[in-house]
């Protein structure tokens, strides 16, 4: 490959990126090719020792922050008039949707907790009426023993069954708000690469 | 070695290849390349990178009748080297420990 053919290839491979940065691209490796001609080297021995370009741009291609090329992108898509009207008539539209999408996300969300409210509340309740049994049995005792023995028996199985609750309800609480960090670190995330990709190694 | 690592240690040596006299990109690779594996490709986006956090300035000059571009270093990238001697101290230190107690593992 001759030193014109690796260029021209190189910046078909950067068409993506800001055409700033793919001058500077482009000076930097002639640059180096002439450089290590003139140091006794001999053309295509240096290019293929540069490596693939397709490895080549991906790493400059990695190494720019996504902002960048998402501008040149749409630079270069050329929004032209019909596009943007379209875009704007359907606005009502789109804008809607995008609404009730993120109405559903959040509605899903609110439930999921609900169900997990609704397990504490169960929790409480059965725990309330246990206590209340068990203080309310021995009044009954002269009486009807045998009434105070069934709320004797009801009491033990509503706390106990208060107790079972309250750990599985404590365990959904806990994995949901391990899964609601998981889900904001994903979205962080997800921003920062879009901002930072810069910072990232080749 | 770790990716991190070798971008660091790759940022102090190109910062250290100019620190006497001004160089550029082909020199710099010659430089350094007998202490630290180097290449093209890696060496372009640490130059951005130095540059654009202040530690380089880059000029132009005519050689042989084409452009060749020479980077300085800057107080900041003068700092940059001996913030790392200084950090590097405390590698060291950790290293003799490391290296110590897996030679008596060893014996």
């Amino acid at each position: 490959m001759t030193k014109h053919e690796f260029l021209t290839q190189l910046q078909t491979a950067l068409s993506t990126l800001p055409r700033e940065e793919v001058q500077k691209t482009i000076d930097y490796y002639a640059e180096i090719i002439d450089d290590a001609v003139e140091d006794g080297g001999e053309e295509a021995a240096v290019i293929a020792n540069l490596g693939s370009i397709d490895d080549i741009a991906e790493k400059i291609i990695h190494d720019t922050p996504a902002r960048e090329f998402t501008l040149e992108n749409i630079k270069k898509r050329n929004w032209n008039a019909v596009t943007l009207t379209l875009l704007a008539l359907g606005s009502p539209v789109w804008i809607a949707l995008l609404l009730a999408a993120a109405a559903v996300v959040f509605s899903l969300y609110v439930s999921v907790w609900a169900i997990v409210f609704s397990l504490f509340a169960t929790t409480a309740v059965l725990a309330l009426s246990g206590v209340t049994l068990l203080v309310a049995s021995p009044f009954l005792l002269p009486a009807a023993a045998l009434k105070a023995m069934l709320w004797f028996g009801m009491a033990l199985v509503s706390g106990g069954a208060a107790i079972f609750l309250f750990y599985l309800s404590a365990y959904c609480a806990k994995q949901l708000v391990r899964l609601t960090g998981f889900i904001c670190r994903k979205i962080k995330y997800f921003f920062m690469k879009q901002g930072g990709a810069s910072d990232e190694m080749q | 070695m770790d990716i991190q690592l070798k971008r660091g240690l790759l940022e102090i040596c190109i910062l250290t290849a100019i620190k006497q006299e001004d160089s550029y990109g082909y020199k710099i690779i010659k430089d350094i390349s007998p202490y630290i594996a180097i290449s093209e490709s890696t060496l372009y986006p640490i130059l951005k990178r130095l540059e654009s956090s202040g530690c380089i300035t880059v000029y132009t000059v005519e050689h042989n009748s084409r452009l060749r571009k020479y980077y300085r270093i800057t107080a900041a990238g003068k700092e940059k080297i001996l913030d790392f001697l200084e950090d590097w101290k405390d590698v060291m230190k950790a290293y003799d420990f490391i290296k110590e107690e897996t030679h008596h593992d060893e014996t």
